[in-house]
């Protein structure tokens, strides 16, 4: 047992104290907020632009034009009122002027407006003036027929829903949907990717040892097993080191800096979504790296290693490619299916108990699940470890791999 | 001291070791013999406990080979790989340690053999930066750094200088007079020769010879004539008296065949080119190597497993 906490430690050692791991310590959360917040932080930013955008303006009612810029320039976009439509052209192909906004002469009934930009321009910007211009002209259209825009906008508006969470003592708190679905996207994308990267870190490892013939000498002093374990576990503690330092870095960002500068990052961040953080982690980083070890002992080198990883990888492809299906239909048959299916399960349970709170049974079912089918791979990729680690000299296919099963 | 005794293994169809049976005692050099694919490295996971045999039984100091005797044991594999990120020092420290070591225990006998072999100035640098030579000694400190009584060197001098060859054999004589047993597996027979105190000569998993080296040479009996020339020799490689000849530009090796005086043979040669100088004796590991064993690729030699 002593010597598989030296290799479990010499694993831990080799894995997190090296200048890749730092990098990745400090780039992931970057990486993840990249693909999960940033989409909804730019989109934010860009209705209240930072910088001034200059638009062109060519129209016959000059009052009206007057009536637009003032509303415009509350978003920092700054009319610029043209009477030759030529010249005004030639500024925004020049690049002087962002866009050139063409009202028509009879702006109160026309339905089309045309908009020039030099390239597309910007989308947020030319959003902003179809906004505002079309809340001008519908609240001019009405006051012609004499209604009151105010009370025609009170009367029209939808109601929202608001949603509450009911805990098991009967306590109520609010919720933001938008709260459960952006902790849900994180969670998963923090799992997919450590899992992806632990995975293969795990599955290189274990080829370099074999085809340097390092593991020869690990061989000489402890067994397959121990070697197997003691890299799976060292670089598993590694992992949730890494992970750790993230979730840390998370909640000091959300709930301490953010505040501070004003930014409000929505975030359902509970000591029960953590656990069940944990736990699925935990139960994905194991059945994976299990079979990470048995396919990187059974590969002849990197490229063969690549080829029998494929299988793997869409299982852990497939709950990212339906990751939205599955958070706006948490009930579905499909995801139902996919939280009870071993090797999805991690990611889509995940999900739903974030999302939908299925009923404990299901859960307690799942985690069931992954603890057996965790028990009987590592019973597996053991063997297949055994075996596959000193063979080498040709490529195996899986149904070579599986014939090492009864050896 | 390690015996083997009727061990036998198969993998799938290919049966690597058939009723090998041997044994090294405690401080001599045995020499585990054979050509590619003849079951030496099956032979020697099995000794390590990397394998089991699927028949017989291995011995280690009278008792069955069991888990904890591999801290007793170190191994030197043919082809080197060691961590390459990792530094010297905390290679051999980890390695000992999964030789039941402390690390405070055996770092004194680390730094006694990275000077023995001019390396503790390299002792805080990563394993990538040294040379060939340099991590081929770092391996063989990593092989004996634990105190080990049984070592196996496959190939232990491939790669090596002459100069660093020259200190890795007295570190290997030194071993030997400490009472560690060496087995030692390599194709340079000439080697084999002068260091072994006995050897095992395999061949498709089977036995083909063993004894000591005096047994075998008497076996063989004084019909090998070293003749050192001035000449062209070509001739001598197609003598019809010889059973096998070994030819360099200016020496030859003639293993003659039953029934073929010597001096037939010295007379035929001397016609042809000046003898230098000439001796009768014993035949060379190598000669009864290749008598015994012929071209092992002419035969299909197996693959090691």
């Amino acid at each position: 047992m002593r010597k598989v906490f030296t290799v479990i430690r010499e694993e831990f050692k080799m894995t997190a104290a090296n200048r890749a791991f730092i990098i990745l310590t400090i780039l992931g959360p970057f990486l993840i907020a990249a693909i999960t917040i940033l989409p909804g932080l730019l989109a934010s930013k860009a209705v209240n632009p930072e910088k001034e955008y200059q638009i062109g303006v060519y129209a016959q009612d000059a009052n009206f034009v007057v009536e637009l810029g003032e509303t415009l320039k509350a978003r920092k976009i700054i009319l610029r009122y043209g009477e030759d439509l030529e010249v005004l052209k030639k500024r925004v192909s020049g690049g002087e002027l962002e866009g050139l906004l063409v009202i028509p002469d009879d702006y109160m009934e026309e339905k089309v407006f045309s908009y020039y930009t030099k390239q597309g321009g910007n989308l947020f910007v030319s959003e902003a003036i179809q906004g505002v211009l079309g809340g001008i002209i519908v609240s001019k259209r009405l006051a012609s027929e004499g209604l009151d825009p105010g009370r025609i906008a009170h009367l029209t508006a939808r109601p929202s829903l608001k949603t509450m969470i009911i805990d098991q003592e009967g306590k109520e708190k609010n919720q933001d949907v938008m709260e459960v679905l952006l902790i849900a996207l994180t969670f998963a994308m923090m799992i997919y990717m450590t899992v992806i990267l632990y995975g293969q870190s795990i599955g290189r490892s274990v080829l370099m040892e074999k085809t340097s013939k390092t593991v020869e000498i690990l061989l000489s002093s402890v067994s397959s097993s121990a070697i197997m374990f003691g890299k799976i576990i060292g670089k598993g503690w590694a992992a949730i080191l890494q992970s750790g330092i993230w979730v840390t870095m998370a909640i000091f960002i959300v709930k301490i800096v953010g505040p501070k500068f004003g930014l409000v990052i929505p975030a359902a961040l509970s000591v029960t979504n953590f656990l069940y953080l944990f736990s699925f982690f935990i139960l994905a980083f194991f059945l994976y790296a299990a079979i990470y070890a048995a396919l990187g002992a059974a590969a002849e080198d990197e490229q063969h290693l690549n080829q029998l990883l494929w299988p793997v990888l869409i299982c852990l492809i497939v709950p990212m490619v339906m990751i939205s299906s599955i958070i706006f239909n948490p009930e579905s048959r499909i995801a139902i299916f996919f939280s009870f299916f071993p090797f999805t399960a991690p990611l889509v349970m995940l999900i739903r108990v974030l999302v939908a709170a299925p009923p404990y049974t299901e859960i307690l079912l799942c985690y069931g699940l992954l603890i057996a089918t965790i028990g009987i791979m590592v019973i597996l990729s053991t063997r297949i470890f055994r075996v596959g680690i000193l063979m080498t000299g040709k490529k195996f296919n899986f149904k070579q791999i599986l014939s090492w099963l009864w050896q | 001291m390690v015996e083997l005794q009727n061990v036998s293994k198969s993998f799938a169809n290919v049966q690597a070791v058939k009723n090998i049976s041997f044994t090294a005692r405690e401080g001599e050099i045995f020499g585990l013999l054979g050509p590619n694919g003849a079951g030496k490295s099956t032979t020697i996971r099995m000794m390590l406990g990397i394998y089991l045999p699927d028949s017989g039984a291995i011995y280690f100091n009278g008792k069955r080979l069991v888990e904890k005797d591999k801290n007793r044991i170190g191994y030197l594999p043919e082809e080197r790989g060691l961590y390459k990120q990792l530094k010297v020092n905390d290679v051999l420290l980890y390695l000992a340690e999964l030789k039941g070591k402390k690390r405070k225990e055996v770092q004194p006998r680390i730094d006694y053999l990275l000077e023995e072999m001019d390396l503790l100035s390299w002792k805080e640098r990563k394993v990538q930066e040294l040379s060939k030579g340099m991590s081929q000694k770092i391996q063989f400190i990593s092989t004996i750094a634990h105190d080990p009584e049984i070592i196996f060197l496959d190939e232990p001098f491939s790669g090596l200088d002459p100069v660093s060859s020259d200190r890795l054999l007295a570190l290997i004589l030194n071993l030997k007079k400490e009472g560690i047993t060496v087995i030692l597996s390599t194709h340079i027979m000439d080697q084999a020769e002068r260091l072994c105190d006995r050897i095992l000569l395999i061949n498709h998993g089977q036995e083909v010879l063993s004894g000591t080296m005096e047994e075998i040479k008497a076996k063989y009996g004084r019909r090998t004539i070293k003749v050192e020339f001035d000449g062209n020799g070509d001739f001598i490689s197609s003598l019809s008296q010889a059973v096998s000849v070994r030819r360099y530009p200016r020496w030859a090796e003639i293993d003659l065949k039953p029934g073929i005086e010597a001096n037939a043979v010295l007379s035929i040669i001397m016609e042809r080119v000046s003898i230098l100088k000439y001796e009768l004796s014993a035949p060379t590991l190598h000669s009864i190597f290749v008598r015994e064993i012929g071209d092992p690729e002419a035969k299909g030699g197996e693959q090691d497993a």
